[in-house]
C-alpha cells in the first residue's frame, strides 16, 4: 500500500464519520424536548408567527426529510441562519473558528514541543530525581481535568500573581490589527503590530496550556518509555560503536524513532483535546466556535448546533490525517508497509 | 605466530542489573588477539560471547549493564579508562564490530545511505568529511561487500532489503574505513545456510585483504576450525579452553569442550551442545566453584567450592579444569 492510496482510504473514512456524527446530532438535537421556533421567538410571540418559522425551518416534516434539506444546503455551503445571532451559520462560525484554531495550534506547539522536551530529559536522566520530578508532575498533568487546570491558571497567574491577562484574546487599550486571517497572531504581525502580538501571545497562554496539559504528560510519559526502550536497542550500540557522537545519536537516531508513539499517542488523544476546549473557552471567555457551539445547545438552535459539529468533526478528522501523514513520515515501515524483502 | 599484543582482556566480569539483583555473566575472562590474528570465540547460547564484545567496545546498556573488575587493554590502553575523545578514536579507527542480528543493528527509521555515510563521516578526520567524499567512500564499501546498484541501496530502507543484503550492509558499516581489529558476531546465523557461506567466505577475503585482525564468535566449531587461527572455547562466562585451532580439535581436554567435539556431526557440524546434558547456570546465582561443575561428569568436592585456575600445558594450550594439574 503506497502513501497516495493509504492517504484516500483515511479521507474516504473520514467523510464516513463526519456524515455519520452530523446524523446522530441531528436526530439528538431534535429529539430533545423543547420547540427550538418557540424558543427563538419568546413566550409572548403569537402562535401563527411561531409556526411560520417552523414550516420555514422545515420542522412540520419528518427527520429524514429535515436531515435531507440541511445537507444539500450544507453541501451547497449554506449551514441555514442561526436562531440566536440571526445571521447565516457559516458567518457565525467565520468569526468564531479562527479564535478557536488559534488556540488549538497554540496548544499543539506546546504538545509537541514540551512533551518531547520532557520526555527525553526523562529518558536521559532515568531513575534519577529530575526523572522522578517529571513522572510526579505528569501524574498530576494527566489526572487533573482541563477546566480544573484552567481555573487554578486563572486563580495563580491572574488573580494571585497578576502576571497573565486571563480574559479574551486582546488586553482593551490594544488596537486590534485588520483582519486578514482573523489569526490575531497572524494579523498582528502582517501589520507589524508587535506590541499586538505580544498581548495576544500573552492571551493565548493559558488557555493554551489548559488544553494541552493532559496530553503533553501523556505523550512525554510515552516517549520517555520509547526512547528508554530504544537505548537498550542494538542499532543504537552499533551507532556507538561505530564512533558516531553521543549527542548526535541522541538527537537523530534515538529521538526520530522515539516520536513515531508519541505523534500517535498526541493523535489518539485528539477527541479529548477538543472536548477540554470547549470547556476551557467558556471559562477564558474566549470568543470560539465552542464557545459559541455551547450558547447554541443551551438556546436549543439547531442550525448553530449541527454547523458547530460538523466543523468539529471536520477538524477532528483532518488533525487524524495530519497524524497519520506525520506518523507515515517518521516511519518508513508504515509508509513501505508490504514491499518487505525476503 | 605474530607477536605483538593488539587486545589483552583480563579478568573481565560484566554483571546486568535485574529485577532481584545481579546476573553475573561474565566472570574472569581473560582473552587475547595478536595482530594479524584470526580468533574464533566458541560456545553455547548465553555464555556471554555478545556481552564480552560489546563490553570491549564500551557499548553494553549503560543502564543495567555493570563492570565490577577486569580490564581490556587494547593497543596498552585500558579501554575501561578512556576519556570520550579516546574512545571516539578507538571506535572509528581502532575496532569495529559486526552484531549478530542485522535487523535489529540497523536503524529502521533511516536509509542505509543516511547510516552508512554518517558512520564514514566521523570515521575521517574532520577536515575530510566532504559530502562528495563521504559519498564515494561509501559506494565503494557496498562495493566490496559484492552488493549491486548501490544507489540504490544507499536510498533504501533496511525494511526495503533482505536479510542478506541486511547482513552484508552491516559487514560494509565496519568496514568503511580501516580499522585494527574486527570482532564479528555469529555473522550469517539469522540467514540459510548458501548465504552464510557466501557471508563467511567475504569476511575472509576481507581480513585477508586488510590484514586485519578478527574476533570470529560463532556457534559451530566446524566454521571455527576453516577459519581461524586459534580457538577460545566459553562457558557460562569464562573461557574453559583456549588454543591453536588445529590442536584443540586433536586433542581436547576441557571435559565441556570434549563434550562439545562429540557432539558434533564431523567437520562442518551446526549445533553446540545439544549433546552434554544440563543447562548453562543460572547467573543470578552461579555455581560458587567451577561453573560447570553441574554438568561435569568427572567434578569432584574441589570443584563445587574453588574456580578452577587456567593451566598452561604448553605448545600455546590452556584450560580451565582442576584435572589437568600436577
Ligand atoms: N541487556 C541485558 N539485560 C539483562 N540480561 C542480559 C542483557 N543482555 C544479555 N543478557 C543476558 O546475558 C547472558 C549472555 O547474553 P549474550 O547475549 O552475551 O550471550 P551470547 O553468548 O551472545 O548468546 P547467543 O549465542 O545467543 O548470541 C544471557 O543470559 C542474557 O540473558
Ligand atoms: S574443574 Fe571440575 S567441574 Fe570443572 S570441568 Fe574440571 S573436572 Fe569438571
Ligand atoms: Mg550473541
Amino acid at each position: 500500500m503506497d502513501l497516495r492510496s493509504f492517504l484516500l482510504r483515511r479521507v474516504f473514512h473520514s467523510i464516513f464519520v463526519v456524515v455519520g456524527i452530523s446524523i446522530v446530532i441531528f436526530c439528538i438535537a431534535r429529539l430533545v424536548p423543547g420547540d427550538p421556533a418557540r424558543m427563538a421567538l419568546g413566550e409572548e410571540a403569537p402562535d401563527e408567527v411561531v409556526e411560520r418559522l417552523r414550516q420555514e425551518m422545515h420542522l412540520d416534516k419528518p427527520i429524514y426529510e429535515q436531515y435531507y434539506y440541511w445537507l444539500t444546503g450544507v453541501l451547497r455551503g449554506d449551514f441555514g441562519r442561526s436562531l440566536v445571532t440571526h445571521q447565516p451559520v457559516l458567518q457565525d462560525i467565520k468569526e468564531t473558528l479562527p479564535a478557536t484554531m488559534e488556540i488549538a495550534l497554540v496548544a499543539g506547539v506546546i504538545m509537541v514541543v514540551l512533551s518531547i522536551i520532557l520526555g527525553s530529559i526523562a529518558a536521559w536522566y532515568r531513575d534519577t530525581v529530575i526523572d522522578g520530578i517529571i513522572r510526579v508532575m505528569a501524574y498530576f498533568g494527566v489526572a487533573i481535568p482541563g477546566f480544573v487546570v484552567a481555573t487554578v491558571f486563572i486563580l495563580v497567574f491572574g488573580y494571585y500573581w497578576h502576571v497573565l491577562p486571563v480574559l479574551g484574546r486582546l488586553s482593551s487599550n490594544i488596537s486590534v490589527p485588520p483582519r486578514v486571517t482573523g489569526l490575531l497572531l497572524v494579523d498582528s504581525l502582517i501589520a507589524g503590530n508587535m506590541v499586538a502580538f505580544k498581548d495576544a501571545l500573552l492571551h493565548l497562554l493559558l488557555p493554551a496550556s489548559s488544553v494541552a496539559m493532559a496530553s503533553t504528560f501523556q505523550a512525554a510519559r510515552i516517549t520517555r518509555s520509547s526512547m528508554v526502550d530504544n537505548m537498550q536497542r542494538d542499532f543504537v550500540a552499533a551507532e556507538r560503536g561505530y564512533g558516531i557522537p553521543e549527542r548526535r545519536i541522541a538527537l537523530r537516531y534515538l529521538l526520530k524513532p522515539s516520536l513515531i508513539p508519541t505523534v500517535s499517542v498526541l493523535g489518539l488523544s485528539l477527541a479529548n483535546i477538543i472536548e477540554t476546549s470547549f470547556l476551557v473557552e467558556l471559562i477564558f471567555n474566549w470568543p470560539g466556535i465552542s464557545r459559541y457551539g455551547m450558547q447554541a445547545i443551551l438556546s436549543k438552535d439547531l442550525n448553530a448546533i449541527s454547523g458547530v459539529v460538523v466543523i468539529a468533526g471536520l477538524g477532528f478528522a483532518v488533525a487524524n490525517v495530519i497524524v497519520d501523514l506525520v506518523v507515515a513520515n517518521l516511519d518508513p515501515r508504515i509508509r513501505l508497509g508490504g514491499v518487505k524483502g525476503a | 605466530m605474530p607477536e605483538e599484543i593488539l587486545l589483552d582482556i583480563k579478568g573481565l566480569n560484566v554483571w546486568y542489573r535485574v529485577y532481584g539483583g545481579y546476573l553475573k555473566v561474565v566472570h574472569n575472562l581473560s582473552l587475547q588477539v595478536y595482530r594479524g590474528e584470526r580468533v574464533g570465540l566458541v560456545g553455547e547460547a548465553g555464555c556471554g560471547k555478545t556481552t564480552t564484545m560489546k563490553a570491549i567496545l564500551r557499548i553494553l546498556p549503560e543502564s543495567v549493564a555493570h563492570i565490577p573488575r577486569g580490564e581490556i587493554i587494547f593497543r596498552g590502553r585500558d579501554v575501561l579508562k578512556m576519556n570520550r575523545a579516546e574512545l571516539q578514536k578507538l571506535r572509528s579507527r581502532g575496532i569495529a564490530m559486526i552484531f549478530q542480528d542485522p535487523t535489529s543493528a540497523l536503524n529502521p527509521v533511516f536509509t542505509v545511505g543516511e547510516q552508512l555515510e554518517d558512520v564514514i563521516r566521523f570515521a575521517l578526520p574532520p577536515e575530510e568529511r566532504q559530502k562528495k567524499r563521504i559519498h564515494d567512500i561509501a559506494v565503494q564499501a557496498l562495493k566490496e561487500v559484492y552488493l549491486p546498484d548501490q544507489e540504490r541501496i544507499l536510498q533504501s530502507y533496511p525494511v526495503q532489503l533482505s536479510g542478506g543484503m541486511r547482513q552484508r550492509i552491516c559487514i560494509s558499516m565496519a568496514i568503511t574505513t580501516p580499522r585494527e581489529l574486527l570482532i564479528a558476531d555469529e555473522p550469517g546465523t539469522s540467514l540459510d545456510v548458501t548465504i552464510q557461506d557466501q557471508i563467511l567466505r567475504l569476511l575472509r577475503e576481507l581480513v585477508e585483504k586488510h590484514g586485519t585482525s578478527i574476533i570470529l564468535i560463532t556457534h559451530s566449531l566446524g566454521v571455527a576450525r576453516q577459519m581461524t587461527d586459534r580457538i577460545y572455547v566459553m562457558y557460562a562466562g569464562s573461557i574453559v579452553e583456549a588454543a591453536p585451532s588445529a590442536t584443540l580439535f586433536k586433542e581436547p581436554l576441557h571435559p565441556y569442550t570434549v563434550g562439545l567435539l562429540a557432539s558434533v556431526p564431523k567437520i562442518s557440524g551446526g549445533g553446540i551442545a545439544e549433546g552434554i546434558p544440563g543447562r548453562i547456570p543460572n547467573y543470578l546465582n552461579p555455581p560458587n566453584g567451577c561453573r560447570f561443575q553441574p554438568r561435569c561428569s568427572l567434578s569432584d568436592d574441589r570443584c563445587l567450592s574453588q574456580s578452577p585456575p587456567i593451566l598452561d600445558v604448553g605448545g600455546g594450550h590452556y584450560v580451565a579444569c582442576f584435572r589437568y594439574e600436577r
